[in-house]
């Protein structure tokens, strides 16, 4: 058979050997994640947690960005991608920067750039005082004589009372300011767990890694339904070129045995 | 032509929601303005643990706070509250004169859709409600369609008002 002759017929067995190289791929990663979740439970993978830190960033379990810390007392507040700490208790998720933190008698303040969060010794929220109405943007916070400063962006002093109600403009004073520190790496550490929740098991992975969602919440269902067409189309072509090659071989056998 | 009605048709459909979102009076004015100017110093309530349930029972949610700033004078009282409508919070003012709703007033609308909680037909409903024993108002409040998520956080915002200006005053 000559170049030209071989292009004018349907290459079929070249198609389905084509798209059984594609389909190779997905139909291992199927069979293999489908097993693996037949069997969950005793492979215990809802218990095994996954810490790959390529798998939790593709999740978004792993805040983005440098975390920031600021001491008050005995106590570290810090911000990680919008996330506030109390120690290594989450507070609130709040996309305006943390800008310091100070500790006046039982009161804890943290200032973000539009409002004051006033927390007890225990970390929990007493105020979440609106500043924006009022002031502009907060620069930063600081103590004087165990009353709450802060200097807004223009610079301007103001001091609250006892009780944090009202605030009035102070001129330039004395002002221990809050000032960001260090964290340790066990700090960070810490942090990154909170942050993680109940973090990202085994199971959840391959669950996704067999629906295709692994890859895109969006169209990564669709990858796997490809290949799953894919699979359909590898049968019915292996089916068709099997029928039409014994149907080939009958003809063939036929011819033979009657014009010998 | 077409383009002419396409553009009408485009812009009243998209005037709602520019006025939609917005500061409609700061709070520091609903204050001021409900003292006709001469607003008192801010006082507040620390919240107990019975009170902080019933606040949660109302909102059906967890509050976070354990304080509620308030100003009161010769028998009324101003609360500015917070509560989320769908998604972001809508900044509300209230009036309570001798237990009973003076006025409603949305100060700050954050969400996207459900505005016309603002407009005066609808916080009118509220003038003269007073809190039952069962934290209910005692007025039965009209819903919007398209509002009714919103409707529902001005609705609980007016029954703990309501409830914390009771606590205030059995406290005086």
């Amino acid at each position: 058979m000559t170049r030209s002759n071989r292009k004018k017929g349907f290459p079929f067995f070249l198609w389905h050997r084509r798209l059984g190289l594609i389909a190779l791929l997905f139909m291992v990663a199927l069979a293999v994640t489908g097993i693996m979740l037949n069997h969950t439970e005793s492979l215990k993978m809802n218990r095994v947690s996954v810490e790959s830190d390529l798998l939790l960033n593709w999740y978004g379990l792993n805040p983005k960005g440098k975390p920031v810390g600021y001491k008050a007392d005995n106590n570290f507040i810090s911000q990680w991608d919008h996330q506030i700490f109390f120690n290594s208790m989450a507070l609130i998720n709040n996309k305006s920067i943390l800008l310091g933190a100070v500790a006046t008698g039982d009161i804890i303040a943290l200032s973000l750039n539009k409002s004051i969060l006033l927390l007890n010794a225990a970390g929990e929220i007493i105020e979440h005082i609106d500043m924006s109405f009022k002031f502009e943007p907060i620069k930063k916070i600081g103590l004087i004589n165990q009353s709450i400063a802060i200097q807004t962006q223009s610079n301007k002093i103001y001091i609250a009372d006892k009780d944090i109600l009202n605030w009035q403009p102070a001129n330039r004073a004395e002002i221990n300011w809050s000032t960001p520190v260090e964290l340790s790496s066990s700090q960070q550490q810490s942090l990154k767990k909170t942050f993680r929740g109940n973090g990202l098991s085994l199971e959840r992975v391959i669950l996704d890694l067999h629906s295709g969602r692994l890859f895109s919440a969006n169209w990564g269902i669709y990858i796997m339904d490809a290949s799953a067409i894919m699979i359909i189309l590898l049968s019915l072509s292996g089916f068709w070129i099997w029928w039409s090659r014994t149907q080939k071989l009958k003809t063939k056998k036929h011819y033979q045995k009657h014009h010998k | 032509m077409l383009r002419i009605i396409f553009i009408i048709t485009a812009f009243s459909l998209l005037l709602p929601l520019a006025e939609a979102k917005g500061v409609f009076q700061q709070p520091s004015e609903f204050i001021s303005e409900s003292f006709a100017g001469q607003p008192p110093e801010p006082q507040i309530i620390w919240l107990s643990k019975a009170m902080r349930k019933q606040i949660e029972e109302i909102l059906q949610h967890k509050y976070r706070g354990l304080r509620i700033r308030y100003y009161l004078k010769d028998g009324r009282s101003v609360w500015v509250l917070d509560e989320t409508g769908k998604e972001k919070p809508i900044t509300t003012g209230f009036v309570i004169n001798n237990s009973k709703i003076e006025q409603v007033k949305v100060l700050v609308f954050r969400e996207s859709r459900g505005w016309e909680v603002r407009y005066p037909f609808f916080t009118k409903q509220f003038i003269d409600s007073t809190i039952t024993e069962k934290n209910e108002l005692s007025k039965p409040i009209d819903g919007i369609s398209g509002a009714t998520l919103s409707v529902r956080a001005l609705t609980k915002l007016a029954r703990v008002a309501l409830l914390l200006n009771q606590h205030i005053t059995k406290q005086k």
